[in-house]
C-alpha cells in the first residue's frame, strides 16, 4: 500500500521535473553579447562584414546586449519607435525597437533588447532593458562605479 | 558613533558564538549550567544587536555622513520614514537588519519558559546562534555598516527615489521577517534530529513560529507586488523576476511544509518527509538571499552587488550537506508506523498538495537557477521567459486550489467517495452555472473558464464548509453573526485557515483576470483618445507641480468607458533635484470595480503638444490585493496568541519532553 503511494507520487513529481526541463529548454533564449553574436552565428566574417552574414541566427528569439553608439539613434513615431547600432568588440547590430523607451536609455551604460533577427540582419526588438551605472547603490566619492548588471 | 556600533556588532558575535559552543556542550554533557550560561549570553547577544541597529538609526537621523553607509542611503533632504527605512536601504544595513530580526526571534523562543534539562531547547539555542553567526559574521568582517569614509561630504546621496514609497518601506522587513522567520522551525528540526526526540514536540514548539512568519512572508510578497504595480510601470505585479522567485521559492516550501505537519500531528505520517521539508524550506531562505545578494541573477532588484557570494555559498552548502547527513543519521527514527490508508483520505489530499506544491517549486527552482548554472558550465548565457513560469507554475497551483475545495471535506483515514461527491457536488453546480454564464455573457477563452470554475468551486466548498459548521451552532439556539464567531474563535486553526483559503480563492479570480488583459501604446495630440478594452483615454493637456524635493510633469486623461466619463487619470515624470539625472516615469491607475485603467507616459513634446503615452486595462486586479487582505486576515485568526490552546500546547510540549523515551506516534 504504502509502495503505492510513493511510486504514484514519484511519478507524478517526475512528469513535472520532466516537463518543467523540456519546457524550459524549448523556450529558453540565449543571451548573447553582441561580440558573442558574431562569434556564434557567423565566426569566419571578417569585422567589416555586412550584417547578413548572420543569417545563421535568423529567426531565433534571443537576447543581445551592447553598448548604444549614441551618433546612430533615430526616434520616429512620436518617440514610439527607435531604431539604433548596438556595439561590442567592434562589432555592430541595427537595432529597430517600437514600443516607450525607458527613461534611463538615453545615460545608459548598456542596453539588452530582446526580439528576433530579421532576414537582413537587422534586429527587431520587442523588449529593451537598460542597465544604467548605479542604479541602486551609489558610488562612494573617490570611487570607481562598480561594474553594475540591472535592468531598468 | 560608528566605532561604538562596530564595537556592538563585534561583542554580539562574541556572545553569540559563545551561546553556541555553551549550548551545545551543556546539552552534549548535560551541564545544566553551561547550558544556562548559554541561553543569557544568547539574550546578551541580542541586545547588543539592538544596541548596533539603534546606534545606525541615530547616525541616520543625525546625518553623519562621516559613515559610508548614512552618506549612501540618505540625504539632508529624505523625508524622516525613509531615514528610518533606510536602515535596509543598502547591503551592510540590511544584513545588520535582517541579523536583528533573527536574533529577536531566537531571543523570543527562549524567551518562553522552558526546562533547560531536558528537550531541545539546548540544541535550537545552538543552531539558532550558528546561523546567527553567519549573518553577524558578515556584518562584521565583509559588509560593515560602521565604516567611515575617508573625505567628508556635506550631503549624502540619498536613497534611490524608485524606493521612496510606503510599500517599499515596509516590503523588505516583512520579507525578513518571514524569511528569518523560517529558521525558528528549521533549528527546532535539527535539535530535535540531533536529541532523537523526534515525535510532534518540535512541530508543537514551532507552528505558531512557522505561521508567523508565513504571515510575514506572504505580506513581504504581497506588498513587492503592490509597489512593483504602483511604482515601475510596466502595468503588472509579478513578473517571475529571479529575486521574486527567490522570496517565493522558500514560500511555496512553507506552505507545503504548514499543511503536511497537520498529517505528522494528526496521525504521525509524513514523518521524514516533514523533517526534509523544513530543511529544504530553510536551505531555500539561504539560496535565496545568496541569490539575491551575491549578484548572480540580473534583475530590478540586484539592489547590492558585493563580494559575500562565497561566503553565501560555504555556508549554504554547510547548511545543506550538514541538514542532509543529520537526516540521514536519523532516519530509522523517523520511519512512520502509520500508513495512508486510503486515495480517498486526508492525508492523501495533503500528499497532494504537497506533490503540488513541490512541483511548483521545481519548476520555479529550475527556471530561476538553470541559466546561472548553464552560465557557469557552459558560458552560455540563458535567458528565460514569464510564459515558462505560467506555463508550468499556474496549472499546478490552479489544482492546488481545485484541492483546496476538495481536501477539508474528505475525513481522515477512510474517507467516504460518495460523501464526499455528495457534498461537492453543489459547488461543481455551482461552478457549472458560472462557466456557463460567462460563456453566455461572450467569455470563451478555455484558461479563464478553467480559471474561474476552479475558483467558484473551491470558493463554494469552502464557504459551505463554514455554513455547515455555523449551522451546527446554530442548532444550539445562536444567531448566525454569534455562531460564527464563536465558531471561529473556538477552532481558530481549522476556520482561519478556511478564511486564507478563500484570500486564495479572489487571489486566483485575480490572477485569472489577467487572460484578457489588454494594452495600447500611441501619440495622441489634444482632444485626441486612444481605445483599449472598454474604455477610452482622451488626452486633455499637460500640468506641472513642484514639490520641495521634485518637479513633476503630468498629462492629464479623461477615461471614458463605453462613452461614459468615469474618471481620469494623470500619469507623471518626476525629476528629483538631488538626482536630476533620473526622471522617474511614475503611472497614474484608475481603479475600477472590475478592471484597473493603468496609464504610464512615454515622452511627451510640450510645445508639439504631443503625448506619448501607455495603457494598460488589468481586469480583476483589485481581487489579487483584496484575497491578499483576506489572507492576512485569516493566518492572523489561525496564528493569534489563544490562551487556552496554548496552554494545552504547553502541557502537551512539557509532556512531550519530560517523557525519558519518545513515544511512538499514536494512531488517531
Amino acid at each position: 500500500m504504502r509502495l503505492r503511494y510513493v511510486l504514484g507520487a514519484g511519478l507524478i513529481l517526475g512528469a513535472v521535473i520532466v516537463i518543467s526541463i523540456v519546457t524550459f529548454s524549448r523556450q529558453a533564449e540565449a543571451y548573447y553579447t553582441v561580440g558573442e553574436l558574431w562569434t556564434n552565428a557567423a565566426p569566419n566574417a571578417a569585422p567589416d562584414a555586412a550584417p547578413a552574414a548572420l543569417s545563421a541566427a535568423v529567426g531565433r528569439p534571443m537576447r543581445i546586449r551592447g553598448y548604444v553608439d549614441a551618433a546612430s539613434v533615430r526616434r520616429g513615431d512620436n518617440g514610439l519607435r527607435l531604431s539604433f547600432d548596438l556595439t561590442d568588440e567592434d562589432r555592430r547590430v541595427g537595432v529597430t525597437y517600437r514600443g516607450l523607451v525607458p527613461d534611463t536609455f538615453d545615460r545608459a551604460e548598456s542596453v539588452t533588447v530582446g526580439g528576433r533577427l530579421s532576414d537582413d540582419g537587422a534586429f527587431v526588438a520587442d523588449e529593451l532593458f537598460v542597465q544604467c551605472p548605479s542604479k541602486y547603490e551609489a558610488v562612494p566619492p573617490g570611487a570607481t562605479a562598480p561594474a553594475s548588471k540591472k535592468q531598468g | 558613533m560608528a566605532e561604538l556600533g562596530y564595537a556592538c556588532v563585534v561583542a554580539a558575535l562574541a556572545c553569540v558564538g559563545y551561546a553556541a559552543v555553551a549550548s551545545a556542550l551543556g546539552a552534549g554533557r548535560h551541564v545544566p549550567a553551561l547550558v544556562g550560561s548559554g541561553r543569557r549570553s544568547m539574550l546578551v547577544g541580542a541586545a547588543l544587536i539592538t544596541a548596533a541597529v539603534a546606534v545606525l538609526e541615530i547616525s541616520l537621523y543625525r546625518h553623519d555622513f562621516t559613515m559610508a553607509y548614512v552618506w549612501k542611503t540618505s540625504s539632508l533632504t529624505t523625508p524622516a520614514l525613509y531615514l528610518m527605512t533606510a536602515l535596509w536601504g543598502g547591503q551592510e544595513g540590511s544584513l545588520l537588519f535582517w541579523s536583528w530580526l533573527m536574533s529577536g526571534y531566537v531571543s523570543l523562543a527562549l524567551l518562553r519558559p522552558w526546562r533547560a534539562d531536558v528537550g531541545l531547547m539546548p540544541w535550537f539555542t545552538a543552531i539558532g546562534a550558528t546561523v546567527l553567526m553567519f549573518f553577524l559574521g558578515l556584518v562584521a568582517f565583509v559588509a560593515n555598516p560602521f565604516s567611515r569614509l575617508a573625505v567628508v561630504p556635506a550631503d549624502g546621496s540619498g536613497l534611490n527615489a524608485l524606493l521612496q514609497h510606503p510599500g517599499m518601506a515596509f516590503h523588505p522587513p516583512m520579507l525578513y521577517l518571514g524569511l528569518t522567520g523560517l529558521t525558528i522551525p528549521y533549528a527546532f528540526a535539527m535539535a530535535a534530529l540531533i536529541t532523537g526526540r523526534l515525535d510532534a514536540a518540535w512541530l508543537t514548539a514551532s507552528r505558531r513560529w512557522l505561521l508567523v512568519a508565513w504571515l510575514c512572508l506572504s505580506i513581504g510578497l504581497g506588498l513587492g507586488g503592490r509597489w512593483a504595480y504602483d511604482v515601475l510601470g510596466w502595468g503588472g505585479y509579478w513578473g517571475w523576476d529571479p529575486v521574486e522567485n527567490a522570496a517565493l521559492m522558500p514560500w511555496l516550501a512553507s506552505t507545503a511544509f504548514l499543511h503536511s505537519i497537520m498529517a505528522e500531528e494528526r496521525r504521525g505520517l509524513f514523518r521524514t518527509w516533514n523533517a526534509a521539508l523544513v530543511v529544504l524550506t530553510f536551505c531555500l531562505v539561504l539560496i535565496g538571499t545568496f541569490l539575491t545578494r551575491a549578484g548572480l541573477v540580473s534583475s530590478v532588484h540586484a539592489f547590492a552587488q558585493s563580494d559575500i557570494g562565497p561566503y553565501f555559498l560555504g555556508f549554504t552548502s554547510f547548511a545543506i550537506i550538514g541538514s542532509i547527513a543529520l537526516l540521514w543519521w536519523r532516519l530509522p527514527l523517523l520511519r512512520s508506523t502509520v500508513r495512508v490508508e486510503r486515495l480517498v483520505s486526508r492525508e492523501a489530499a495533503f500528499l497532494g498538495n504537497n506533490l503540488l506544491f513541490i512541483g511548483a517549486l521545481f519548476a520555479v527552482f529550475w527556471g530561476t537557477t538553470f541559466p546561472i548554472i548553464s552560465e557557469w558550465v557552459t558560458g552560455q548565457k540563458l535567458t528565460i521567459g514569464p510564459s515558462y513560469f505560467n506555463r508550468l507554475v499556474l496549472p499546478l497551483l490552479g489544482a492546488a486550489v481545485l484541492l483546496m475545495g476538495i481536501g477539508p471535506v474528505v475525513a481522515w483515514r477512510r474517507g467516504d467517495a460518495r460523501a464526499v461527491a455528495r457534498v461537492l457536488s453543489r459547488p461543481a453546480f455551482l461552478a457549472l452555472v458560472l462557466v456557463v454564464a460567462l460563456a453566455v455573457a461572450g467569455i470563451h477563452q478555455p484558461t479563464a473558464l478553467a480559471g474561474f470554475a476552479v475558483a467558484a468551486f473551491a470558493g463554494g466548498a469552502t464557504v459551505i464548509e463554514i455554513v455547515r459548521g455555523v449551522r451546527s451552532r446554530r442548532r444550539l439556539g445562536e444567531g448566525w453573526g454569534t455562531a460564527f464567531v464563536r465558531l471561529v474563535a473556538r477552532q481558530r486553526r481549522r476556520y482561519g485557515g478556511y478564511i486564507v483559503h478563500l484570500g486564495i480563492v479572489f487571489l486566483a479570480i485575480g490572477v485569472t483576470g489577467n487572460v484578457y488583459k489588454a494594452d495600447a501604446e500611441t501619440a495622441l495630440r489634444q482632444g485626441e483618445s486612444v481605445t483599449v478594452g472598454d474604455y477610452a483615454l482622451r488626452f486633455e493637456g499637460f500640468g506641472q507641480s513642484s514639490e520641495p524635493d521634485r518637479q513633476i510633469d503630468r498629462a492629464r486623461f479623461t477615461v471614458l468607458q463605453r462613452g461614459r466619463v468615469v474618471g481620469e487619470v494623470a500619469p507623471s515624470r518626476q525629476l528629483f533635484r538631488n538626482r536630476e539625472d533620473q526622471p522617474m516615469t511614475i503611472p497614474s491607475i484608475l481603479h475600477r470595480p472590475l478592471a484597473d485603467v493603468y496609464a504610464l507616459l512615454g515622452g511627451f513634446d510640450d510645445a508639439a503638444g504631443v503625448v506619448t503615452v501607455k495603457v494598460h486595462v488589468n481586469p480583476l486586479v483589485g481581487c489579487v490585493w483584496l484575497g491578499l487582505i483576506v489572507l492576512v486576515l485569516g493566518t492572523l485568526t489561525a496564528a493569534w496568541p489563544d490562551g487556552q490552546e496554548q496552554r494545552v500546547l504547553d502541557a502537551e510540549l512539557a509532556r512531550l519532553l519530560s517523557g525519558s523515551a519518545p513515544p511512538r506516534p499514536t494512531v488517531a
